[in-house]
């Protein structure tokens, strides 16, 4: 391999290091399951490799790779809502990451927690998951999150309101038990 | 919400997730004491950023970065270099631009300017104006595939 494309793969992958767990945890919201959630995200690198040449620097490097990994997972998606059974088993797994508590306090509670909020977002319509995971989960400004879903500002800022009101009713009791 | 309060959504957005710029704020604070309904909005929003701001997210697989890193840049070792049928594919690009140089020469005057000498228009439009001819051999110069990528790595994450 001619050393500057060993060079190029080396920095490729300290970037693939950096933004693997945020992708990773991206896709595995539309795919469901850890095995497709790695399948995807590497499937978004490879082609953020090949595309790199295409990158103009008109945005951050990080809202352009949001925006391909939104694209590929809103592809998987797709397929996968078109193959989906009727009834059947909706390729989702039990395996979802949970985050026990650092202070050492219950463990099951803040199982229960988790959980309530998982069944919450999937409740949610596609469009209003996608923007206030974006916001709240990944932490990305308003400006990047209309750049990486291709919407306008107030559509964004309009999706995470509406999201965070549904959230809020579906996690009443959750929220009245926590004080 | 009343039609009215639109406009404040942004606001109430950014400071339930505390981003929102000083000099609104006080925009805000005063359309909230006199709007009942923007004041819970406002106390919801902040809830539910707050909750969803403690999810964790799993970390990686372990050798995630490896397997793509094998994807996209295989390593080739020893043995590739005697395999007849990769050579033959990575030269059949050369191969073509060396069949263009030979049925456009510079003398039937569709030609462009690149470098020191004159370029075929088809082959210097192909290399996007990146290419010249010194000492008879075609130079084409890639993009900076590693200026990209260390901009991308000094770019901060969060």
């Amino acid at each position: 391999m001619p050393a500057a494309a060993g060079g190029n793969a080396d920095a490729f992958e300290a970037l693939v290091r950096r933004y693997q767990t945020r992708i990773i945890n991206l896709s595995r919201a539309y795919s469901g399951n850890a095995a497709d959630a790695e399948d995807l995200a590497q499937g978004v690198f490879v082609r953020v490799y090949r595309s790199l040449d295409r990158f103009r620097g008109e945005s951050l490097f990080r809202t352009w790779l949001y925006k391909i990994a939104l694209n590929v997972a809103r592809s998987h998606h797709a397929r996968r809502a078109r193959q989906q059974p009727v009834w059947g088993d909706s390729g989702a797994d039990d395996t979802r990451p949970f985050d026990p508590p650092a202070d050492g306090s219950d463990v099951e509670a803040a199982l229960v927690r988790r959980d309530a909020i998982d069944r919450a977002l999937a409740e949610l319509p596609d469009d209003l998951r996608e923007a206030v995971i974006l916001r709240d989960v990944h932490g990305l400004d308003y400006r990047d999150i209309a750049e990486a879903i291709g919407a306008p500002m107030g559509t964004v800022e309009s999706r995470i309101f509406r999201a965070r009101q549904r959230l809020r009713r579906a996690l009443a009791p959750l929220l009245q038990e926590l004080g | 919400m009343h039609p009215a309060c639109e406009r404040i959504v942004p606001l109430i957005l950014r400071a339930a997730d505390g981003t929102l710029p000083a000099a609104q704020q006080a925009e805000l604070d005063a359309h909230v004491n006199v709007c009942s309904e923007c004041r819970v909005a406002l106390g919801e929003q902040a809830a539910m950023s707050r909750l969803l701001a403690e999810i964790q997210m799993a970390p990686a697989p372990r050798g995630f970065a490896a397997r793509v890193r094998q994807r996209v840049a295989p390593d080739t070792g020893v043995i590739d270099l005697f395999n007849w049928r990769a050579w033959t594919l990575r030269l059949t690009p050369v191969a073509a631009l060396l069949a263009l140089l030979a049925w456009y020469p510079p003398a039937n005057g569709a030609t462009a300017s690149s470098g020191s000498q004159t370029l075929p228009a088809a082959v210097d439009e192909w290399a996007g104006g990146r290419a010249q001819v010194a000492g008879g051999v075609l130079i084409t110069a890639s993009p900076d595939r590693d200026a990209l990528l260390a901009a991308a790595l000094g770019e901060t994450s969060r």
